[in-house]
This record gives structure tokens, C-alpha cells and sequence, in this order.
């Protein structure tokens, strides 16, 4: 069974683009494209790892995480931080919050973003 | 009753002379006159002219004896007032004498020459005056000799005494004045302050610290601070923070106060050598608020600068890559020069927000320890395309001798080493050469590394500006169009917040090498 993946972004190409390459790599792909819609998908799907904007509508990336923090299973799942912005402020807000990664989109290549996949849950 | 010597004398003499005499006179009358009364009857009955002319000699005896007596009263007088002047007189010379003595005139002399023991009197006390006199005169000498020394002396105190005085008051005036233009800082500072003593009593308050706790200075000056603490709450979490980062130490830590104030604040402490503590508030209320609104601006430039951009690499990307089906050649040639474009508005992106970020003071961010060699190794590696692609040669000399890790920010080591290599390929000709070498300088615990390049190098005048923001020298602009000007800005402050320093040495067409330090541990 593969292993699931929710990608919680508002910014349609980039989760197609991502869903695209996870999709090649064999994994069960699902898509958010706020944080509420985010939040609600991640009950009802419990996937193995969420990749989480921090810039979206409704929810934002922070608060979505705080909310995952106060769910005793959706604690538990990993979640690696796709944003823009990397300021030392906001990368210290999201570990402390359980993040396990953050990368910026612009400084790696999709391929790359596989490799950090990987690395949390392996193929 | 005082009697003089003079009647004394009189009075013995009269006692002594006249009284026998009288005494002998009227007993020889009495002597007589019995005779006479015997043998009277006979004489006068046979010869009364004997008895008549008897009684005429009696009269005449009685005559006499007056006479007689008389004259002795009247030398009695005369000797007596002779002798008893020949005794007074020295006495009285004596006495007067003694008097004037007594006045305080010592040039009295006594002159008597009476020849006898009154003269050798006269003459001691003469003596004894003048050995006064020599004693009083020797004393009244020494006593000028000490008033003057006295005088003198009283009136050097007296100068000592005023120019003490004098000093006294200037240096009050001093002191108040420092005082009151310290008090004047302290009310009207705009940081809070409040002094603690050593006994951790309240010692000063002042307006803006009574502000921001949202105290009145009279309800917690002297008082102690063990106390307040159970009574304030806003007090008690200002202590808590202050104990728990030690009295002793200077520090600055933020303390954010709830309703009704709302203020974030900036505490430091400082122990003066008295012993007293020293408290200062810093509102940064307005710099935190600043702070936020800053960070959401870059977060939300960010975004919106690097989400196309993002999505134009990812896309490129999958289609070089092939997951999209294949791609023809010429296909592939163009989409490559534009992903290569498309990295080029990543990168100045990226330098323009890491210049924002740096000009917040907080770019250090995520310290590690980590090899050096193998941070210059993942720069190298990133480079290695356009090198050979250049054909340049890339040298990377490292000891033999273990290096200790050392304790850097990785990424933003990476940024810099890698602005450095980038600017060193960039500005070299094909054939030139690249040698990044790393040197550990035991002693100082920090090592030293270059990157020298054979390149344009820089114009000697443009040298002392080239660490500046948005500064290009020259020659660069013409090679290479597309520069931001930020890579060495960046690469300073990279450098310096590890607590390193950077310099260059540089001639123009022959080349340059730049140097940085990087100490093996961070204080934080």
C-alpha cells in the first residue's frame, strides 16, 4: 500500500507540479488548497507526511500547525514546511511547532524535495 | 582699730618714761610732805620763816617736777616721733613699695641708707624685683615669641579653614549639580530605571519605570522587594526574570507585560560596585511591532516574488528532466537557458531578502558544528559545472593536520563561501586559476581561509567601497551585467556575525584573493 501525502497549498501549479512528481515516485497523493480544507483532509485522511505552505487563505501554515498539535494523532504525523519566506523567525515558529523540515521552493528542485520525502518516510 | 607704730611707740615710751618718773616725783613728795607734816610743828613754831620758805621750795619742787615732766612728755614727743619715723619709714617705703609692686610697676626701687637691717631689706626686695623683673621680661619674650608663632599660626588655620571651607562649597555646588542633572536624566529618561540595593530593597523608581509597571514610586521605594513580590504581580514576574538570569550579570532579555499595559520591554541589569543593582526598562513595544510587521512584509514578499519563479524552475525542470515525454534538442537548449535565467531571478531574490534580513540583525540563525572542508566541498561541488564549463582550474588546499569542526550557521557559511567562489569564477578568463585554501591558526582557535582568483581583480579606487551595498565595481558590470551588488555586502555581514573579519588584497588585471576569519566557537 502506498504510502499517502497530503500537500496543503494554494498556489494551483505548484501542488500540481508537486503531486505530479510524488505521483511518479508511487505515492498516494492528496491535495488541500487552504488550511482549512488542510485541517479537514488531514482527519479524514491520516496521511504518513504533509507537505504544508505557510502562506494561504483561511488557515495559515502556523495555524494549521498549532491546530495538528492539539490532536493527539495528528501530532504524530510529520510535516515538512514548503514555503517562500525562511526567516529565522518563522523557521524557529514552525519547529517548535513539530516541523520536522522547511525548505524553500525556490532553492531546490523538485528532485530534491523528493529526497527530503524520502528521508521522513522513506519510499 | 588699727593703731599706727607711730602711737604705739608714744604709748610704750610714755609707759616707759613718764610713768616712773610721775610715780617717783609724787612718791618724793609724799616723802617730803611727811617730813614736813612730822616735823612741821616744831619748825613752824621756831622757824617760821624755814616753814614759809620751805613751802616756797616745795612750790618751786612742784614747779620743777612739772616742768620736768613736762619736758620728758615733750621728748617722749620728739624721740618718739624720731624713732618711730626711723622705723616706719623703710616700713612705709616698704609698703608703698609693695603697693606700686602690687600695681603691677616693676621699675619701683626702694632707696633706703638707713645703714641697717632696713637697708639690707631694701636692698633684697631690690633684688628680688629685679629677678622679677629679668623673669617677667624673659617671659614677656617668650610670650611675644608665641604670640607671633600663635598668630601666625591661627592665621594659616584660619586661611586653611576658609580655602576648606571655599573648597567644600564648590564641590557641593559640584555635586549638586551633577546631581541634579543625573536626577533630571533619570526623570525624564525614557528607558525605565530602578535601583535595587544590596539588601534588595527598593532604592529609586523613576516616572517612565512607574509607567510601564503600572506602580506609584511612593508605594514601592524602600520598601523590599520580597514583599512587593507577594503583593504585585506584574513585580513578581519582572524578578523572576531578573533572578533567573543572575543579578550578577549584564543582560538583556524581553518581558512582555499584559493588560493594561500591553508593552514589550527590554531588561537589562547591571551590578554597580556598590552593590546596588541597577534595573533598566527599554519599551521596544514599538520595535517588536515593527519587528512583526517587517518579518510578515518579507514573509509576504517573499511569497509573492518566489512562488512564480518557483513555479517556472519546477516546471522547467520536470520537463528537462523528461517526466513530461521528450523534449527535442534545440527544445531543450532554449528551456535550459531559461531555466539558467530563471536562477538568476532566484538569486537576486534571494539577496535581496537576505539583505533584509540582515540589515534586522538576525541572520545567524541555526548554529552546528560542522567540517569546513566538507562546507567548501558542497560549494565546490555546486560549481564544478561552470568551472570546467569556463575552463578554469579550481585548487582546494587544505592541511593535513585534523581541523577541529567549527561552530557556523552551514547555510549561511555556504552563502557566503559561495558568493565568494561565484564572484571568483565570474570575474577570471578562461585559463585562470581558482584556489580556495583553508589555514587552522591553532593560537588564535580560528581559521583563516582564501579564495584567490587570477582575475580582473579591482580598481585600486573602487577598493574601499566594494564591501558596500548595491556597490559594482567597474570593470565587473562590464563582464558580467546581471550582479546585484549585494554578494559581497552579504558576505561581510555573514562573516562578522560568526565573528570573523574579511579583507582582500587586490590588483587590478592581475587579481584578487579574499581573506576571512572564522573563529572555531561562538559566544552566544
Amino acid at each position: 500500500m502506498p504510502q499517502k501525502i497530503l500537500i496543503i497549498e494554494d498556489e494551483k501549479i505548484i501542488y500540481n507540479l508537486l503531486a505530479k512528481k510524488l505521483s511518479f515516485e508511487g505515492y498516494n497523493v492528496f491535495i488541500a488548497k487552504d488550511g482549512e480544507e488542510g485541517l479537514i483532509k488531514l482527519r479524514k485522511i491520516k496521511p504518513d507526511l504533509v507537505l504544508l505552505d505557510i502562506i494561504m487563505p483561511k488557515k495559515n501554515g502556523f495555524e494549521v500547525m498549532e491546530e495538528m498539535q492539539k490532536d493527539e494523532i495528528l501530532k504524530k504525523i510529520p510535516v515538512i514546511v514548503i514555503s517562500n519566506s525562511g526567516q529565522p523567525v518563522e523557521i524557529e515558529r514552525v519547529k517548535k511547532l513539530g516541523a520536522k523540515d522547511w525548505f524553500i521552493k525556490t532553492d531546490f528542485d523538485l528532485q530534491e524535495i523528493i529526497k527530503k520525502v524520502k528521508k521522513q518516510i522513506g519510499k | 582699730m588699727k593703731i599706727s607704730i607711730l602711737n604705739k611707740i608714744i604709748l610704750i615710751l610714755i609707759l616707759i618714761g613718764v610713768l616712773p618718773i610721775t610715780i617717783f616725783t609724787f612718791l618724793t613728795i609724799d616723802s617730803y610732805q611727811g617730813l614736813i607734816e612730822k616735823y612741821a610743828p616744831y619748825v613752824v613754831k621756831e622757824y617760821p620763816e624755814i616753814v614759809s620758805e620751805t613751802l616756797l621750795n616745795f612750790e618751786n619742787i612742784k614747779n620743777q617736777t612739772l616742768f620736768i615732766f613736762l619736758l620728758i612728755i615733750v621728748f617722749v614727743f620728739f624721740f618718739s616721733i624720731i624713732l618711730s619715723r626711723k622705723i616706719t619709714y623703710p616700713i612705709k617705703k616698704l609698703t608703698e613699695a609693695t603697693n606700686e609692686l602690687k600695681k603691677g610697676n616693676l621699675d619701683t626701687r626702694i632707696v633706703l641708707k638707713t645703714k641697717d637691717e632696713f637697708e639690707d631689706l631694701a636692698e633684697s626686695f631690690n633684688q628680688m624685683i629685679q629677678e622679677l623683673q629679668r623673669s617677667r621680661a624673659l617671659l614677656e619674650d617668650e610670650k611675644a615669641v608665641l604670640e607671633i608663632r600663635v598668630e601666625a599660626r591661627t592665621k594659616q588655620l584660619r586661611e586653611l579653614a576658609q580655602s576648606l571651607d571655599e573648597k567644600v562649597k564648590e564641590r557641593t555646588r559640584e555635586l549638586r549639580i551633577q546631581r541634579d542633572r543625573i536626577m533630571a536624566i533619570i526623570t525624564n529618561l525614557v528607558d525605565g530605571l530602578i535601583v535595587i540595593d544590596k539588601d534588595k530593597n527598593i532604592v529609586l523608581v523613576n516616572p517612565n519605570a512607574e509607567k510601564f509597571l503600572g506602580i506609584k514610586a511612593g508605594d514601592i521605594q524602600k520598601k523590599s522587594i520580597d514583599k512587593l513580590i507577594k503583593k504585585n504581580n506584574t513585580i513578581k514576574e519582572l524578578f523572576n526574570l531578573i533572578n533567573q538570569k543572575g543579578e550578577k550579570n549584564i543582560f538583556r532579555e524581553e518581558f512582555a507585560l499584559k493588560d493594561p499595559q500591553r508593552l514589550v520591554l527590554e531588561v537589562s541589569t547591571t551590578l554597580l560596585e556598590t552593590g546596588e543593582t541597577v534595573i533598566i526598562l527599554h519599551d521596544i513595544t514599538r520595535e517588536k511591532l515593527v519587528e512583526e510587521m517587517k518579518t510578515d512584509f518579507v514573509s509576504i514578499a517573499a511569497h509573492q516574488l518566489r512562488t512564480p519563479v518557483s513555479a517556472i524552475k519546477w516546471s522547467l525542470k520536470m520537463i528537462l528532466d523528461g517526466d513530461l515525454g521528450s523534449i527535442k534538442k534545440e527544445q531543450r537548449e532554449f528551456l535550459e537557458k531559461a531555466y539558467e535565467s530563471n536562477d538568476r531571478m532566484i538569486r537576486l531574490i534571494n539577496d535581496l531578502l537576505n539583505v533584509s534580513r540582515i540589515e534586522e540583525g538576525r541572520f545567524l540563525y541555526n548554529i552546528q558544528k560542522k567540517d569546513i572542508k566538507d562546507i567548501i566541498n558542497n560549494v565546490i561541488n555546486r560549481s564544478k559545472t561552470i568551472v570546467e564549463k569556463k575552463g578554469l582550474e579550481l585548487q582546494f588546499l587544505f592541511p593535513k593536520k585534523k581541523i577541529p569542526d567549527i561552530e557556523v550557521d552551514v547555510e549561511k557559511i555556504e552563502l557566503a563561501i559561495q558568493n565568494l567562489l561565484d564572484n571568483a569564477i565570474t570575474y577570471t578568463k578562461p585559463g585562470g586559476k581558482v584556489t580556495i585554501s583553508i589555514d587552522y591558526k591553532e593560537p588564535y582557535k580560528e581559521l583563516l581561509i582564501s579564495i584567490k582568483d587570477t582575475g580582473v581583480g579591482i580598481p585600486k579606487d573602487e577598493q574601499k567601497r566594494i564591501f558596500s551595498k548595491f556597490f559594482r565595481g567597474s570593470n565587473a558590470i562590464k563582464i558580467d551585467t546581471d550582479g546585484s551588488g549585494l554578494g559581497l555586502f552579504i558576505v561581510k555581514n555573514i562573516i562578522e556575525a560568526h565573528n570573523g573579519k574579511i579583507w582582500f588584497e587586490s590588483k587590478e588585471g592581475k587579481g584578487t584573493t579574499f581573506y576571512f576569519t572564522l573563529p572555531i566557537h561562538q559566544k552566544i
